[in-house]
Parts: C-alpha cells; structure tokens; sequence
C-alpha cells in the first residue's frame, strides 16, 4: 500500500505531531508513503482571492502525483477538498481539463484527469479496516472519553467525495476511534466548524465559533477533542488559550490529532507521536492512560 | 326459516372484545352473563372480533340454529359496522333491519379505561336499552324508484361544457343552461393556458363547437334555471328561456355555475387601464403589449386573504406566472417583478414554470400586508423585510392578481336546489374527501369555480368526475333508498301545518290536499331519515323507521327501569 | 433606492457566476432561510446572514454587497451548500463573491497576504533553515524551502 504524501504548507511548518504521528502509525500499518518534495501549495489559501490561481496550483500537484503513478494521501483537509474538487473537475469536465493543461504547458506539464485523492483517515478506514487496526492496539485506553470533531472539508462538499459518507451523519472517525479502544462521547454542536478560515477576516467571529464547540465538549463531559486537520487544531488547541481569556472561560482541554490516539493505543511513547508538541498539556491525559512513564 | 316477526321474541346478542379495545377495560364475562338474563335474550355469544369472518359466521349460524329473529351486537360504532352486520343478517335469512347496534366501545370503553366497574355497569345499560328497543323493531323493505334519463347542467363554463360532454357520450340527453348569450364562460376571455400555454380560444372553440353539435345536448344560452322541484330521479325544472318559459323532467343536476374575479375598485391605484387585473392583462396579452411598457410589477393577494375575504383562490399564482412568462416571450428585456405574500405553484408543472421564470429574470419580491406595496406614479415601493428596506421597482404597468369569487345569486342558486354554500358563497360539497363532487342532496353534483377556485385544468377533471357520479344513477335507472326515513304514522293526527316542510333539508316532504284535508307526504327517495320532522310534529303524526317513538320510550324506559 | 436599470446590472454579476465561476441558478432561491438557520457564523455573528446575500444578487444589490465585509465572514464549511434544498452551491457562491471584491480592490489585509506569500514561495509558509533543523530534529524529511515551478506557474497566469 503505497500513496503520495500530500503534506501542505501548514503541517510540515507548524504541525509536525501530526506528521510524526501519521507517519509512524502508517508504518505500523504497513502504509507507505512516498514523499514528493516539489509538491506545493495545494492552492486553499488563494482560492478566495484567485479561485483560478488555486485551481491551477491543485492541478499542478495532480499532475505530479498522476507522474508518480500515487493516490495522494493527505492529512489536511482543507488540502483535501481542494485538491479533490479540482481532481473531480478534472476527472469529468473535459473542456475544465483542456483549459487547465493550457496553463499547465508554461511549466511543461500536464494532467490527465486520473488522479485520486483521500484523506488519511479515510484510508485507514477504507484500505486497513477497523479490524485491522483494532488487531495492532496493544494498550487498552479504557473507554477514555473524546470528542471526535470531524470538522469540514473532510466531508464537505460531500459531492467532490466519490462513495464519501453523509456529512450530516458521519461515522469514520468515531468508528476509528472505536477500533483504538477510546470511547467517542456524542455532544452537541458536533458537527460545527471550527472557524478557522474566519480568521483572517474578523478573529473575534472565529474564536467564538470555536468557543462553541469547546462549550459543548466541556459539557458533555469530553476529556479530550480528536482533530483530523491542523486548521481545526489551531482553533481549539493553539488559540484555547485566548479563547479561554477573552471569553473569561476555562477548558483545558487536550486537543489531538487521530494518528496520536492511534499510537497511543498502539504502544507508541509520547516522543514517537510529538505530544509534547500539543499546546494544550497532553501529560495528564497521557498518564492516565499510560500511568507514569 | 326464521320468522321476521313473531311473539315469540328471540334475540341474539353478541358482544364484541374488540381485541383489547372492550375486554381490556371492561368484565366480559360479566356482561354475557347479565346479557343472558334480559327478557327476550335467546342466545348470547362473546366473540374476540365479532366483524371478522368468524364473527360473522356464528351470528348467521345462531340465527339459524337458535331460531333467532332479532340480532344485537354490543361492540363499536355503527358508522362503520352497521352495514356489515345488517347484510350479515340478510344473508342468513333475517330482515336486516331486525338488527340493533349497542356501542360499548367508544363511549364506553374508551372513556372508561380507569373505571372498570362503572364502565362495566354502564355498558350493562347500553345493552339493555338495545335489547329492549330490539324486540320492538319492525322489519322495513328497501324503497325503490325510478330514474329519469337526462341531466341539467346549469353553467356552460370549461366544466359545465365537460360535465355535459361526458354525460351526453355515454348516450345520456343532458340540457346546458347558460346565463350568458353563448356557451364558454369565462374561457373566453383568457389568452394561453398555463402551464402548457394552450390557447385558450381554440380549447373554448372546440368545446362549444362539440357542445352544438351534440345530438343529445340541447343547449339554452341567455337562460335562467327559476325553479327545480322533485328529487333524486325525479325532478322537474322551470327554466326561463329568450323565447319563453320551459319545464323539463330531469334525473340528475351538475352545478357547474362558474365564478366571478374581484374587481379591485380603490386598491392600489386600480384604474383599469395602467393598474389593472390580471384578466383585463389577458387580452392586452394576446393583443401584444404597447412597445413602450418596459416594466410591469404585479402585485398578489389583492383583496384575498384579508378579513373579508379569508381564502386563498389557488389560481393567481400560477396566472400570474404565466403571464409573466408570457411578457418575457414578447420581450426578455422587459422587467418584472412579482410582488407576493406566499407562492401557491402546486403541481410539478407549475413549480417548474416558477422556476423557469426565475431562471428567466422574473423577479420575486416577498411583502408584508401591514406594511402593503404603495403604486405610485411609474413605480411601486415595497418594503423588503430581509434587506430591511423600501425598494422602489419601475412600472409602466400594475397588473393586480385578484381572487376569484362565488357567482352574486349562488345563494340564490343553492335554495332553488337546496344544497348549502359555504361562508364565501361557493357550493359546499357533500364531504371534503370523501364525496368532493356530490351534494349531501342525492341526485346534485357540482364541479368547477362553482365549488372553489380552480384552473382550467381541474375544471375539466371536476367535470369529468361529476359526469361520472351523475351517470351512477342515470344508468342504473333506478335508486335504492334505505328505508329508515320518515312515515306519517298516524294521518288523523296531521293537521298540514307545513312545519315539517319548511324545516326539512332534503325538501323530502310535501303538503297535499286530502279528502282529510291539508296532510303532509313524505317523498321516500328523499328522505335521509334525519329526524328532524318527526322531532319537530307537535302532533306526533311523523315518526322514523327503526326509531319510532314507541321503541325510544322502550329504551329509556330500560334505563330507568 | 431606486432601482433603475435592474435587468442589465444584474445580468452582469449573476451570469459572472454563472460563467466564471459555475455557479448557477441563484435566482431559484426561495429565501427558505435553511442556509442561514444552519449556519456556524451566523450563530456567533448575526451580522452574517446568507440569505440575505443571495437576496441581495436576485434584488440587483450585487455593488452594495461587494463593498461590505460581510461576505468574508463566511467560514466555508459548506453546510448551507450541503443543505439547500433548491442545490444553489452557496459556499462557491461566496468564494466567487470574494473573489469579484479582491478584483474590486476590496478584501480584508489578511487575504492579500496569503495570497502574496503563496503567490512569491509557491507555499504558505517557506521552511527555512530554522524549520529544516527541527523536522531533523523530529525524524522528518528535508523538504524544499519553496516550490519555484509553483511560482512561475501563477506568473504565467496572472
């Protein structure tokens, strides 16, 4: 089982737990990845400018990826649905396809249409089986509670996601979390947005989006949020702090990424999967589950 | 064979467990054996559901093996079981109408389910009362007449035009009565049809054309229907002719009277001629618009669904769809905007034109009837309550989309026939589903504008379906009444005061001059057995099949007792 | 306001959408209001209302609605896109929004940014020395400080 790695500019940069844990619970799955350094910007963060210019940076990855002869596996989700509306585009519009590789001549490339793009999570659900990764946990989390956060782009829009599930009644990574031995709590506002890509226009509107959730996780009685995309991550783990003081709160809630409770439950130490990385302390939950190390 | 009638009484009671709906609140076995202790009782049987078949069948085996002549069955509602258990009855032998029905369950164990005992007792009362009214009943025969082949029609509209089509097709003579000098109603006066844009003369044309020539339709146009006696089978109508007054016999009436549209006199500007109705549009439509309009607003709901006129007349949004559609035919670039409260587009090929005027420009804008669009000189301003302001639309032309209402004498109308109209004046069929198309009056049905505002299309469906239960009794030739109606009991004690007359509904009764003296008649086929006549006789000279006075006493006589 | 010239200004915006950005059939909303009762910003920011924009592009308000910052409140979550019952891709609907105001000159400064650094590295972020010696610090592959096809690539295109 082979794929490209799509890592983006975000978690190579800022989010290097959740590469590090990716990459060494796919090892342990047998998953392969092959890096591709001149992969770039998978073109999100200038769709809102120049829909166009980011359309052509997604294909350009494409088009890298159809040389590789790889399904892309990403860990971002914003990476993903850009990069998967625009393989979607590629793949059935033929006249979309003859204007982009026109565009793509500049650089001497071009796309084919035949490239396929899936988020990590995805495939470890899809290609390994609940059962298969049930099979490698070798530490017993318990039933710990966390509160999945499935986030956007990772399912939406759901039409760019050929035999994708229901966004309004998505189960992957519950299931995934299941398999690992923790225990998915239901809360409310469970299908709400991070707010992150308000950031940039209006921060006050963003954090209280994320307060949202952060609200009905405390309720509810979550013990810990498991993202599977660094914007989400930046939300509810990087800015819990300045949510906490400008709304005059308190969470402490731990914020990982799946591929680290993955690893936990598969026996990887803390170092192996970046936890020290997380922002919000990860060392109580770490212990209860491990005991002290 | 069973005797019907014999002083030797011998009723059968069956009482009903309903499943759990009886025994589950009241002591079954309590009341079989109270039951079997009344006078008269010869058998008594609980049965799980006495309605199903096996029911069904141990009723006809008592009645044959216990030699019964009177069947009780305490169980649910006789609105819904009576029939079954009287032709039940019938089937083995007895007049059905030697059969009583005592309800033990929705008056009873319904509204007893925390009493038991007292529920117990009561229905132990209901069964009394019905076998003591039981060994009183008088087995009754089923009353038959006559039914004279030929329909009226009043109104020569799309629906009446159908109705009489049908009819006249199946080899039924029908008689059309138009009010107007020609047939076709308001069909004429439209431009296209939406949603398919059928021309709207050429449907009239070929309608009317169909009509004339029909062997079996005589038509009277400029003509009045003045008087309708009779009943079911048998009615006679005076009808009031250019040339002259005429009488008809007749079976069967459609009322197919049509509508009318409101005239908006003083509302938004209304002027006839830049503010004007939707159907003075139509023709300016077929004509082709003055060049120079290029904008045209329309405004919904004008004098509908306010407190004088509570409803909604269905049709004006699709009209007003479709001829918005139309303008953009004649011209893309002409604006319109449709002013509306809520878009009624029923039906896939409605909702499909609004979307393709959508699709083609055609604006919609939402208002608020506290806050009503203003027309004003060459525009009109609607406040927006989602912008959150006034928005100022150009008009050339203010076309007003105004309901349809009932004809001015539909009242009038509905007491020549005596059949009811509703609060608006449009005819009040028999039952909102179950008879749409038929009058509580046997004999009168009703399709069309006449019954609620309805497009060309369920026009044509309505006067189909009308044609089709009116030709039930036309080709059967014959009616069969139930014969739980009104008798005159007892004629010395009739003093013809014609009370009874004026307040029955089905007009059922008639004063006739006797060597007695005045006396009044009962027209059997008529009569629907209400009661209200034989409630009303001071004399006690009327009384009802199955319900006369001396079986009620005997009934309140048991409870007391 | 008055509405003057409605047809032609109107035509213009909603075929652009149409045209360049395959958004289609905005006119066919209904104003059901689910996109709005849905959404995540609006719940924090009344001030974002979906809704009302669409209305605004069917009542001819497309240049008002351009120069407010309204549109950039929008998390792009796509739950109203999911959810219209009338299948109008609001969530495209408003990137192409964006993307007509950044034409006009107007976008919050943050926009510009992003767009600038992708537009010069050919990635977000470019990974310098500093982060090169923590990705080997944390076992993780070098990878390039930034993409100069990716860079040319926009070249040719702008």
């Amino acid at each position: 089982m082979k794929y490209a790695l799509f890592l983006g500019c975000t978690i190579p940069a800022r989010s290097r737990n959740y590469e590090m844990s990716s990459r060494a619970v796919a090892a342990k799955l047998g998953i392969e990845f092959q890096d591709q350094m001149d992969f770039c910007c998978c073109g999100f963060p200038i769709k809102a400018s120049d829909e166009h210019a980011a359309t052509l940076l997604a294909a350009r990855n494409l088009a890298l990826a159809e040389e590789m002869n790889l399904e892309i596996c990403t860990l971002c989700s914003a990476c993903t649905a850009m990069l998967a509306e625009v393989a979607h585009k590629l793949r059935y519009d033929e006249g979309f396809r003859e204007e982009i590789n026109k565009d793509l001549a500049a650089i001497g490339r071009q796309v084919k249409g035949t490239a396929r793009v899936r988020h990590f999570a995805r495939i470890l659900l899809e290609d390994i089986g609940v059962e298969n990764i049930h099979r490698s946990v070798t530490v017993d989390l318990k039933g710990f509670p966390v509160a999945v956060h499935y986030g956007c782009h990772y399912l939406k829009p759901s039409y760019i996601y050929e035999g994708g599930e229901d966004p309004e009644a998505a189960r992957s990574l519950d299931a995934l979390i299941a398999a690992a031995g923790a225990k998915s709590i239901s809360y409310i506002r469970k299908k709400f947005c991070c707010g992150g890509s308000v950031l940039v226009a209006d921060e006050k509107t963003a954090l209280g989006m994320a307060k949202e959730k952060l609200d009905q996780v405390q309720a509810a009685g979550g013990r810990s949020m498991v993202v599977v995309c660094p914007f989400c991550s930046v939300m509810y783990d990087d800015n819990q702090k300045s949510i906490e003081s400008a709304f005059n709160v308190s969470y402490q809630i731990p914020v990982l990424y799946l591929p680290q409770v993955l690893g936990l439950a598969m026996g990887m130490d803390r170092k192996t999967l970046g936890l020290n990385m997380n922002v919000v302390k990860t060392r109580k939950i770490t212990e209860d589950i491990l005991g002290a190390e | 064979m069973p005797a019907d009638k014999s002083d030797d009484i011998r009723i059968g009671v069956f009482i009903c467990h309903c499943g759990s709906n009886i025994a589950g609140y009241l002591d079954m076995e309590a009341l079989g054996t109270y039951a079997e202790t009344l006078p008269n009782v010869a058998f008594v049987q609980r049965n799980l559901y006495t309605c199903s078949e096996g029911g069904i069948n141990e009723i006809k085996k008592a009645i044959g093996q216990q030699n019964l002549n009177r069947v009780v069955v305490a169980s649910c509602t006789p609105r819904t079981h009576e029939p079954l258990f009287r032709s039940s009855c019938g089937e083995a032998g007895l007049n059905p109408y030697l059969f009583e029905m005592v309800n033990i369950r929705d008056q009873c164990s319904w509204v007893h389910m925390q009493e038991k005992e007292e529920g117990t007792n009561k229905a132990k009362d209901l069964i009394r009362m019905g076998v003591a009214k039981a060994a009183l009943l008088e087995p009754q025969k089923p009353i038959m007449s006559p039914v004279f082949p030929r329909a009226l029609v009043i109104g020569g509209g799309i629906s009446g035009m159908t109705a009489a089509l049908a009819l006249a097709n199946r080899g039924y003579e029908v008689v059309i009565v138009e009010r107007e000098g020609r047939l076709g109603g308001m069909l004429l006066d439209l431009n296209r049809l939406g949603p398919s844009m059928t021309d709207a003369l050429q449907l009239a044309e070929s309608t009317v054309k169909a009509v004339s020539c029909h062997p079996k339709i005589t038509v009277f146009t400029g003509s009045r229907v003045t008087g309708v006696e009779g009943f079911i089978g048998k009615y006679s109508a005076d009808i009031e002719t250019p040339t002259g007054g005429k009488k008809i016999d007749l079976g069967v009436v459609i009322i197919a009277t049509g509508a009318r549209v409101f005239v908006p006199a003083g509302l938004y500007g209304y002027d006839a001629e830049r503010v004007i109705t939707q159907l003075e549009f139509e023709p300016r439509l077929k004509q082709g618009i003055d060049p120079s309009i290029k904008s045209v607003v329309m405004i919904q709901c004008v004098g509908a669904r306010n407190e004088e006129r509570p409803y909604c007349s269905r049709i004006c949004c699709q009209t007003a769809v479709k001829n918005a559609l139309l303008i953009k035919e004649k011209d893309p670039d002409t604006k319109v905007t449709i002013l509306y409260r809520d878009m009624q587009m029923y039906g896939v090929e409605n909702e499909e034109m609004f979307r393709e005027s959508k699709a083609k420009g055609i604006r919609y804008v939402n208002y608020n009837p506290d806050r009503p669009p203003q027309v004003q000189a060459g525009s009109v301003l609607v406040y927006n309550a989602l912008l959150g302001k006034d928005m100022e639309l150009p008009a050339h032309m203010v076309v007003l989309s105004t309901p349809l209402l009932s004809r001015e004498d539909s009242d009038e109308v509905g007491k020549l026939i005596r059949v009811p109209v509703d609060a608006n004046g449009f005819f009040l069929e028999g039952h909102v589903k179950l008879k749409p198309l038929d009058f509580a009056t046997d004999g009168v049905f009703l399709c069309g504008s006449a019954r609620f505002p309805a497009n060309i299309r369920e026009a044509i469906a309505q006067g189909l379906g009308a044609a089709s239960r009116a030709s039930i009794p036309l080709s059967k030739g014959s009616v069969v009444v139930e014969p739980i109606i009104s008798v005159l009991a007892d004629m010395d004690a009739c003093r013809g005061c014609g009370l009874c007359v004026a307040l029955c509904p089905y007009g059922a009764l008639e004063i006739q001059k006797t060597d007695k003296g005045r006396k009044v008649k009962v027209i059997d086929v008529a009569c629907k057995g209400c009661g209200v006549c034989a409630a009303t006789c001071y004399q006690h000279a009327l009384t009802i099949n199955s319900f006369t006075d001396n079986q009620i006493d005997a009934q309140i006589e048991a409870f007391l007792g | 306001m008055v509405d003057s010239n409605l047809q032609t200004e109107d035509r213009d915006v909603l075929q652009d959408l149409a045209e360049r950005y395959g958004v289609e059939g905005v006119r066919s909303c209904y104003a059901c209001g689910t996109c709005a009762a849905g959404c995540p910003a609006r719940r924090v920011n009344p001030a974002y209302n979906p809704r009302k924009i669409i209305r605004m592009l069917v009542l001819n308000e497309a240049k008002s609605l351009l120069e407010k910052d309204t549109i950039w409140l929008c998390s792009s979550c796509y739950t109203c896109q999911e959810r219209c019952p009338q299948g109008i891709k609001i969530t495209d609907l408003i990137t192409a929004l964006r993307n007509l105001a950044v034409q006009q000159g107007r976008s919050p400064s943050g926009v510009g940014m992003q767009a600038n650094l992708v537009r010069s590295q050919g990635r977000l972020y470019a990974l310098d020395e500093f982060d090169d010696k923590k990705r080997k610090k944390a076992g993780l592959p070098s990878l390039s400080p930034q993409i100069e096809e990716a860079v040319r690539l926009l070249k040719e295109e702008s």
